[in-house]
């Protein structure tokens, strides 16, 4: 009784998340092994949803060193990403499965 | 076997989980962890390792198959238990203002006359952006645990986990963890006969892209309460690929 009254409290921090409303939404397409567009300028201090489309058929591997994110986009399908709230600044991203092509950058501005 | 392991017993699997799930990727991780203590204590030299195989079955759900060996000082490592490990990505990464996972864990015992035991709890983990100039990640498990079986105890364990550190670079992230167990949270009894140890850890992973990443984490725990021993070495080495 005790342990299913802690795993309930433990359940009820989940609404402590709060909200994601609002956040503004950027796409990025993965076509041919190369981000579109190569650079995409977000506003700083705002967090975002970077909406990653990949319309090859191969998966790909959204990652940032810089934005510390890293997350697998199976082929022809889409994620979701959310970052920052960014400084004023180039973050560079890429695709790990197509490093030699699949680059690009964020610039927050 | 995390919550409720014997003292007598090392823990490979101090370790803090983390709550994101790679949706297809397969790893294979190994963790180890020695004890060290008084001479004559079973937590002096005594040895416990896990190597695990998971896979990233859904963008929200990773399963983990694990077996365990462990040894008191002195004695020869024994097979103790294969586990299941579940973990549930409840939030994307920061979506709000926590990202949240949750555990879940079932412990067979492989040794004659012993309980298993099932544990589950949430993941709990806050990244800070450039505070000081610096991004850092912490990370706390809250983890419950109760043995099931042959000679199951009624008491209900938990074991907390903290990890804090810092993101320079993705070779190397400094930090410190801690990790608390406490057998019975019904009779939690007085803070000596707890295991709470503290101590650096060091993490970080290289790209073998195309073929992968390694992913690593050392660290030392110095033991704050007699029963949790002088101290202990763990190490943690994931090869992952995604498919």
């Amino acid at each position: 009784m005790r342990a299913s009254l802690i795993m309930a409290a433990m359940f009820a921090i989940t609404p402590l998340a709060g909200a994601a409303a609002d956040t503004p939404s950027f796409s990025l397409t993965i076509r041919n092994h190369r981000f579109e567009p190569a650079e995409l300028v977000v506003p700083v201090d705002q967090k975002i949803e970077l909406r990653v489309i990949n319309q090859d058929p191969t998966p790909e591997e959204f990652e940032s060193s810089d934005l510390h994110r890293e997350k697998v986009v199976p082929g022809g399908k889409q994620i979701s990403v959310f970052i920052g709230p960014l400084k004023a600044g180039s973050y560079e991203f890429f695709g790990d499965f197509n490093r030699a092509t699949a680059r690009g950058h964020i610039v927050a501005k | 076997m995390s919550v409720l392991a014997s003292a007598a017993t090392a823990r490979a699997d101090l370790k803090v989980r983390m709550p994101q799930v790679e949706y297809g990727e397969l790893e294979f991780e190994h963790n180890g962890l020695v004890s060290f203590a008084g001479k004559n204590s079973p937590l002096n030299h005594a040895q416990s390792y896990t190597n695990e195989i998971g896979y990233g079955l859904l963008p929200w759900w990773q399963i983990e198959l694990e077996g365990e060996l462990a040894s008191g000082g002195g004695q020869h490592l024994t097979w103790n238990a294969v586990t299941l490990e579940n973990i549930f990505q409840i939030t994307e990464p920061g979506e709000y203002f926590f990202n949240l996972g949750f555990f879940v864990e079932y412990a067979q015992s492989t040794l004659r006359g012993q309980p298993s035991n099932f544990a589950a709890g949430p993941i709990i983990q806050k990244e800070l952006h450039n505070v000081f100039g610096i991004d850092s990640l912490h990370t706390l498990n809250l983890i419950f645990g109760r043995d099931v079986g042959h000679d199951a105890s009624r008491a209900t364990g938990m074991e907390i986990a903290w990890q804090s550190v810092a993101q320079i670079t993705p070779l190397i992230a400094p930090g410190f963890e801690y990790y608390g167990i406490i057998d019975d949270i019904a009779h939690p009894g007085p803070s000596s006969q707890q295991q709470h140890l503290i101590g650096p850890v060091l993490t970080g992973g290289y790209s073998l892209a195309p073929y992968g990443k390694l992913n690593y984490e050392v660290g030392y725990l110095f033991g704050l309460t007699p029963a949790a021993g002088r101290g202990a070495v763990r190490w943690r080495l994931e090869y992952e690929m995604s498919f």
